[in-house]
């Protein structure tokens, strides 16, 4: 069963295309990096996943529904931390929380501030005056607050110090994984997708290079993931 | 509460305590009586609408937009709410913030009963309770907040929405200005959403019917529009409209504003002048300043035209011009009489003059020791001057139009709060009893009615006179011996309009009777023509005064004369009289009409010749 199923998704702005007939699968309970360079229309990509551009074509299927569709019934089951994520920088850390959490069916209300104490975000501290990590931070407790089943992240290792960074890929998607659940995150930092993912998309210039599993892609290429990237890409460059 | 709909709140909170404060110093302001009575005036009829469409476009444009730029938007869409659910709890909330800031600008113009120095203010306030003006003029700036939010749903900063909105606005409201200008007699004028001078504003207001029926079109149209907001953010959360495509958009709306002000313009049959004569003017030449264009010095800037077939006096303070149009498209100066010391009455667009066979009879006041004296003066076009005196001039008496009969000259006239008709018998230089008509009541305090006028008209063997209490007929069927044969007491639509004038005119079996605050209509069916009875009461947005033939009725109309009759409820425009210029005057006499055009300084004035049967509706 694919947590995620992509097909032929396109975006185009104009005349430029961001992502061509994009079609890939991520199997539930795996951790899938989606990997390619900067503008290589990854976040495009995910955009389109969480509904939040309006593909140009195709279709993507999340959890077995149509990310279109069932958007607000989805979106009790998908967590999002965008690239640099946004919040009412006015309000309170609290009361973001309890304004998010109005939102959901099911709250997490222990994980969440399991989270914010274990990223010693005050929680009477304006939202304006957080760090950019204490942000993206606070943005995945956020995410997680609504116990989701998939979780997408766009380059969310963006912004933070190398040990949060570390904290954040090894301790809480394998955290998550652990329940079953299944994480797509983007990233062009590909040692550290290797160390956590089981899967991985790569795409460039908006087009598919390769998805499956990470460990068969490495094997075939007999290298590692980061001089496979290079010679997938680079050979793509070279036509 | 909701926590989207208490954020929103939230998000509103600058404008409303902003313009709470606004109104609330306002009010304080007029209470420690900073400001003349006429701030009021001002604020109801310019600033206020000003500033609650400047509310309703601020608060919507920046709903979406700004959300979106700021990118919290993405925030919102990720979370399980619907977008549509998202845009309605904005115009919800958007909604109740503009409905405390009109309520707030709307009361401020109640604040304070006694201090109101304006009349259309102080009229607007004795016909139209607060609950009515906000029931009537809430929806129309709702609807304008709905199509802001919209906008804000097309582009991604406040500022471009801000911009659409703007050009909608300002072409709403030319296109306002240019179909009451352009469709006379159309009922555009109730959906104006501010107080354009026609009184049709107050009118919805009044009118439960008029009332629930703009309103709810307008309620309706703010709900339409907010539904089509909150599909267009369900369909895509990206924004509609780049920079061209707004561009476009503004260019979009002026054009179709421009074409539904040619599409609501009556297409009338135009008629042009037969003939053309041109009053004697100084043209000077600008002395100072090279690019300001010649002016004409005219020496009648006053003064206005009376017809007794085809003679044409033209009055002016100094002098009788009779031309003679026997041959209309050459007319010629027969005479020029010089009326020494003297100045003619005329108020708003009465003329006060009438014509017997060769002579002018005009109603003015001549220079006197110890005082200026009110005169008919009778002046013969072969040069000969008789003069009637009425009285030495008071600033509260008043003089109608001369009104001949037979060998008689009837003359309302108001004189120490009674109004009566004088007959005099010019010939004999004699003046017979007079009639009374009206007592006026006591006048009300701090109210200056001023001279109560006394309109009259004269059809077959009845002279029909508005008087401040009633509408009198008087039977002249023996011009020596007129009678009282009818007496209808009129109820002005506000107390403080007793006195105020209601011009007369008539056509067929109608006789109609201008009435203000809102500007109406009052038909008197004369099928028994002692005895006129109300027929029906209507509209009229058209101007302020008619002069009827019996067969159309005539107006001064944009560049020329509008012909027009009435119809079952109303009027029905016929036929534009184009004459170029605007109209001062009009007098008729048999199958031609003649206008004098109003004095500028750019054309020389002119009297021009319409030969008015047969038209349309004849």
């Amino acid at each position: 069963m694919n947590a995620i199923v992509v097909e032929n998704l396109t975006k185009r702005f104009g005349r430029r295309t961001a992502v061509e007939a994009l079609s890939f699968q991520v199997p539930e309970g795996s951790v899938c990096g989606f990997l390619g360079r900067n503008g290589a229309g990854k976040t495009t990509a995910i955009r389109m996943l969480m509904n939040l551009a309006r593909p140009s074509a195709g279709r993507a299927t999340l959890l077995g529904l149509d990310s279109r569709a069932h958007h607000t019934a989805l979106m009790q089951r998908v967590g999002y931390v965008s690239e640099s994520p946004v919040h009412y920088d006015g309000m309170k850390v609290r009361d973001l929380v309890r304004f998010t959490a109005s939102f959901y069916r099911a709250w997490n209300a222990p994980r969440v501030g399991e989270l914010l104490d274990r990223f010693a975000i005050d929680r009477d501290q304006k939202v304006r005056h957080l760090s950019r990590g204490s942000n993206a931070q606070l943005a995945l407790a956020l995410a997680l607050g609504g116990d989701p089943e998939l979780l997408i992240l766009d380059e969310p290792a963006t912004g933070l110090d190398v040990l949060v960074r570390r904290d954040f890929l090894e301790g809480i998607i394998q955290l998550i994984q652990r329940e079953g659940r299944t994480v797509l995150f983007s990233s062009h930092l590909l040692h550290e997708v290797e160390r956590v993912a089981d899967q991985v998309v790569l795409i460039d210039h908006g087009r598919l290079i390769h998805s499956g599993s990470l460990e068969e892609l490495k094997l075939s290429m007999g290298r590692s993931l980061e001089e496979s990237f290079v010679e997938m890409v680079g050979e793509r460059a070279r036509l | 509460m909701n926590q989207l709909l208490w954020k929103e709140l939230r998000d509103l909170r600058g404008w409303l305590a902003g313009g709470l404060g606004l109104a609330a110093a306002f009010a304080l302001l007029l209470a420690t009586d900073v400001f003349g009575g006429s701030f009021v005036g001002l604020w109801m009829q310019a600033l206020m609408p000003m500033s609650a469409a400047a509310a309703a476009i601020g608060i919507g444009v920046a709903q979406v937009a700004r959300e979106r730029h700021a990118r919290t938007l993405d925030f919102l869409l990720v979370r399980p709410v619907t977008p549509q659910a998202i845009v309605w709890t904005k115009f919800v909330a958007g909604s109740a913030v503009l409905a405390a800031l009109v309520a707030a600008a709307v009361a401020l113009a109640y604040a304070k009963p006694q201090f109101v120095l304006d009349t259309g203010l102080r009229a607007i306030r004795e016909q139209v309770s607060l609950k009515q003006l906000l029931l009537i003029l809430f929806p129309r700036f709702w609807c304008l907040y709905a199509l802001s939010l919209a906008f804000s749903v097309l582009v991604d900063r406040s500022l471009k929405a801000a911009a659409l909105a703007g050009v909608l606005a300002v072409a709403l409201i030319a296109l306002a200005g240019a179909f009451a200008d352009l469709a006379p007699f159309s009922g555009f004028v109730f959906w104006t959403p501010f107080f354009d001078g026609t009184g049709g504003l107050i009118e919805a207001a009044r009118s439960a019917r008029l009332s629930s029926v703009t309103g709810g079109v307008y309620a309706a149209l703010a709900l339409l529009i907010a539904a089509t907001a909150a599909g267009l953010l369900q369909r895509s959360p990206e924004r509609y409209l780049g920079t061209r495509g707004l561009a476009v958009s503004a260019a979009a709306i002026v054009i179709v504003a421009v074409v539904s002000a040619e599409g609501a313009s009556v297409r009338l049959p135009e008629l042009a002048p037969a003939g053309v004569w041109q009053l004697p003017g100084a043209l000077t030449a600008a002395i100072h300043a090279d690019d300001v264009p010649p002016a004409f010095v005219d020496e009648s800037d006053e003064g206005g035209i009376a017809a007794h077939g085809s003679l044409v006096a033209v009055v002016s303070n100094s002098a009788v011009r009779f031309v003679d149009f026997s041959d209309p498209a050459h007319p010629r100066l027969r005479s020029t009489v010089e009326l020494p010391l003297w100045q003619s009455l005329a108020e708003w667009s009465v003329f006060k003059a009438a014509t017997i066979d060769d002579a002018v009879l005009v109603v003015g006041q001549k220079k006197a020791l110890p005082v200026d004296e009110v005169q008919i003066a009778i002046v013969h076009s072969s040069g000969s001057i008789d003069a009637v005196p009425l009285g030495p001039v008071r600033p509260s008496d008043y003089y109608s139009v001369p009104v001949p009969v037979g060998p008689l000259v009837y003359l309302g006239v108001t004189h120490g709060r009674v109004c009566s008709l004088r007959i005099f018998d010019p010939a004999a230089h004699r003046e017979l009893a007079p009639l009374a008509l009206d007592r006026m009541r006591p006048p009300a305090k701090a109210i200056n009615e001023g001279a109560a006028p006394v309109r009259i008209i004269h059809r077959g063997n009845y002279l029909y006179l508005a008087s401040p209490s009633f509408l009198t007929t008087v039977d002249v069927a023996d011009p020596a011996a007129p009678r009282i044969a009818g007496r209808l007491p009129v109820q002005p639509k506000a107390d403080f309009l007793y006195g105020f004038p209601r011009p007369l005119g008539w056509q067929g079996q109608r006789l109609f009777e201008t009435r203000y605050f809102p500007q109406s209509v009052t038909a008197y069916d004369l099928s028994d023509p002692a005895h006129p009875h109300p027929a029906a009461e209507f509209t009229d947005h058209g101007g302020l005064a008619f002069d009827g033939d019996g067969r159309a009725c005539y107006r001064p109309w944009r560049s020329g004369v509008l012909e027009f009759q009435s119809a079952r409820d109303g009027f029905q425009a016929l036929r534009y009289l184009h004459s170029g210029s605007a109209i001062a005057t009009i007098a008729l006499s048999g199958d031609w009409l003649y206008a004098l055009t109003a004095p500028t300084p750019q054309k020389p004035r002119t009297v021009q010749a319409f030969r008015i049967a047969p038209s349309r509706g004849h």
